[in-house]
């Protein structure tokens, strides 16, 4: 967990840093306000490390999740809502899952599996009040992991364990936004978040088999976001956010997104 | 086969060498450095050093001892001995056929007596008066309804004692003398079933039954009194008190489960689990397939509430196969049992019966502190792991306690190897009771440690079994 928070701290510091030199070099002139004008779309690409807290059975441990993603929103429709879809790689790492109804007991360690990540996001700005906005937010993820092969090596016959996680998240709540900057705009969610996930264990020892799928919960169920756009030259905008995810094993994550619009 | 001769070559040479080296060190056996091999020997036997025990350790270190600890039993073949009852055979008839045909037919056969050991429908029958078991086993052959007809061939101990070869072993060893063991002054670190790492995560269940079948067990013992359900049933005598009469019973209940954690004598293996004994062992140490047989459908069938047999020790065997025999024991596998058996103590390529149904029963040989397969052990492809079988110490029968000794013993065979294996698969079906006795087996047979030649071989077959690699969370890592 000291790792795992360690780690979001340095990125979120390499995050402000990496902006400032950007807001810097820009300059105010080549700002635009957010959300002007008419329907928009934006290609973007973002990436997110996070951890957070999950449980199964009376057992509980921390996912870490790496997520690199492409995607595609709309702006602005119908002046008040943001759409997008989104797809990409997850790379999920569900070390300390221990797998006891399998012949041999097993206890994952062997870090992270790619995934195929997809999912889509939705905003709505609905009750404008002294510069700020307060509306809804929706998102929905899933990861389908693939199949990763490890060694048991030190038995007396060879034995091989399968891998192969999945997991979604839904998440909904508020969203506040802060629209009285000019070139810029923060934000905060405060949401509900739901994380349910499967952990399937596939054993072979000689001709000894077995397979366990791990329900996986997670232990918070509340996230809170915040986050900052900045509409840089042209059709460039930039967003990077931290999360956390508090309750009894508290996690936390950062990302940063790229927006290009067309 | 060239390899197999070598082998068995050079392990008669250690048997002789040791032998003389006994009766060297009994002649000149003195105090200097035998309290820490005792210790060492204690150590290996139990992580459960016990008052009593450390009573019987101090009493060693100071002359006129209150209590001590012998050793009793050393491997012993009994080739020469008839290999199958004089007086009774095994019978099945075609199942198409009714009981009542079936005893027709018996009957015109004009047997001594018969019985039915249900289940498996085969018949003890007594031969008659004036006719010979040779003779009556041809004429049954050659009847077209016989499905089977078999001698009960007779069942012996995978250790037997040598009281002359104890005593003397015992005056090295026991806690008021000098404790040695030829050949092998010091055991190796770690060479242990790592019972103590295994017991982190499981220490078995209440309502698991370990059925010893074998010449029962002393339920008044008070490291066993706790931990026996009932007293059991006797085949020998045909009534239901299986007190032990000989030794060898109690002393393998001890190695599977004596009370563990109580603060007083030895730490059995399944530390939770209970005993329930068969009696097919006489007082004289024979026993008969058919008492066998019938007490392995016997325990098969045993519930007593929520206790169940979920394993059963046979540290019993004979040279011969048998229909019946192979019967029974699937009957008891087919019923979610784990088997286990002894490979036998005439250190020959050959493993005996039961041991040897190698579908339905683990095989199991001894080693010893050093990891070596002991010499006497039998080998054969049927072996399926080793377990620690020299001097283990285990409990012995009050009754025949003497005066001034403590009811434990040390003593060695495969019979003491078989029941490290059989607490070891009491542990993993009380922790994971939805494997098969197919499974449990396949997972006992593939996380020992290596010994002997590297992979599987026929003497260790997989290697000493390692309790807690197959009951602890075993690390995959990249």
């Amino acid at each position: 967990m000291k790792e795992s928070a360690g780690k979001a701290k340095r990125l979120a510091g390499v995050l402000v840093v990496g902006l400032a030199l950007i807001l810097l070099s820009a300059g105010p002139r080549v700002l635009r306000a957010q959300d002007r004008g008419g329907p928009a779309w934006e290609f973007g690409l973002s990436g997110e490390l996070y951890a957070r807290g999950i449980k199964w059975a009376d057992q509980t441990s921390t996912l870490k999740a790496t997520n690199m993603m492409l995607e595609l929103r709309a702006r602005n429709l119908g002046n008040r809502f943001n759409l997008s879809f989104f797809g990409g790689l997850g790379l999920p790492r569900l070390n300390g899952v221990v797998f006891d109804q399998l012949p041999l007991t097993l206890e994952y360690q062997g870090g992270s599996i790619t995934g195929l990540l997809f999912g889509a996001r939705a905003e709505a700005r609905l009750l404008p009040a002294s510069g700020f906005n307060f509306g809804l937010v929706a998102e929905f993820a899933s990861c389908l992991g693939f199949n990763k092969n490890f060694a048991l090596s030190g038995l007396v016959v060879p034995g091989t364990a399968t891998a192969t996680p999945s997991w979604s998240q839904a998440s909904g709540g508020l969203r506040v936004t802060y629209d009285a900057l000019e070139g810029s705009q923060p934000f905060i969610e405060v949401a509900g978040s739901y994380f349910w996930g499967k952990f399937k264990m596939n054993e072979k020892i000689e001709d000894l088999e077995g397979e366990q799928t791990v329900d996986l919960k997670g232990v918070s169920y509340v996230s809170i976001t915040a986050g900052w756009s900045f509409f840089l030259v042209d059709k460039i905008t930039v967003v990077p956010k931290v999360r956390i995810f508090p309750g009894s094993r508290t996690g936390i994550g950062a990302g940063l997104s790229i927006y290009y619009g067309f | 086969m060239a390899t197999i001769n070598l082998k068995k070559k050079s392990r008669l040479w250690p048997v002789a060498i040791s032998i003389l080296l006994a009766l060297v060190l009994v002649i000149s056996a003195t105090h200097s450095g035998a309290q820490n091999k005792l210790k060492d020997r204690l150590a290996a036997s139990s992580q459960k050093t016990t008052s009593r025990l450390e009573q019987a350790l101090k009493s060693r270190l100071n002359p006129a001892p209150p209590a001590r600890i012998k050793a009793i039993s050393q491997p012993v073949s009994l080739s020469g001995r008839p290999k199958y009852s004089s007086e009774k055979i095994l019978v099945r008839f075609k199942p198409e056929l009714s009981t009542q045909s079936t005893e027709n037919i018996l009957r015109a056969y004009q047997p001594g007596g018969y019985k039915l050991i249900p289940k498996i429908n085969v018949y003890v029958v007594k031969v008659g008066q004036g006719t010979t078991v040779e003779e009556t086993l041809a004429a049954l052959k050659n009847n077209p309804d016989v499905l089977y007809a078999e001698p009960d061939y007779k069942l012996r101990l995978a250790a037997q004692p040598n009281d002359q070869l104890f005593r003397y072993q015992y005056a090295l060893y026991n806690p008021g003398g000098t404790l040695q063991i030829p050949g092998s002054p010091t055991g190796k670190n770690r060479a242990d079933i790592k019972a103590t790492g295994a017991w982190d995560f499981a220490k078995g269940d209440p309502n698991l039954l370990i059925a010893v079948l074998d010449s029962g067990i002393d339920y008044t013992h008070p490291d066993l009194a706790s931990k026996v359900i009932s007293t059991g049933k006797d085949f020998i005598n045909d009534d239901n008190d299986a007190m032990d009469d000989h030794w060898h019973g109690t002393h393998v209940a001890g190695i599977i489960a004596a009370a563990t954690n109580n603060t007083e004598g030895i730490a059995g293996v399944a530390w939770d689990c209970r005993l329930l004994p068969g009696k097919v062992i006489s007082a004289e140490g024979e026993g008969d397939y058919s008492d066998l047989i019938e007490a392995l459908i016997w325990a098969a069938d045993y519930s007593s509430g929520p206790a169940k047999v979920g394993v059963i020790n046979m540290s019993v065997g004979g040279d011969e196969p048998a229909t019946a025999l192979r019967a029974a024991l699937e009957y008891a596998f087919n019923k979610g049992i784990v088997l286990v058996a002894a490979s036998g103590n005439d250190g020959v390529a050959g493993v005996l019966y039961p041991a040897a149904y190698d579908e339905f029963c683990l095989a199991v040989a001894a080693s010893d502190y050093n990891d070596e397969v002991a010499d006497f052990s039998n080998s054969g492809p049927q072996v399926d792991v080793a377990a620690p079988g020299v001097w283990v110490l285990s409990t012995i029968p009050v009754a025949m306690t003497e005066p001034g000794y403590l009811p434990y013993a040390f003593a060695t065979g495969t019979s003491m190897a078989t029941p490290h294996v059989a607490g070891f698969a009491a542990l993993i079906k009380a922790s994971k009771p939805w494997l098969s006795p197919a499974d449990i087996m396949k997972l006992i047979k593939y996380t020992p440690d290596d010994i002997e030649t590297a992979g599987r071989d026929d003497y260790a077959g997989y290697g000493r079994i390692n309790t807690e690699r197959a009951l602890s969370p075993f690390k995959v890592v990249k």
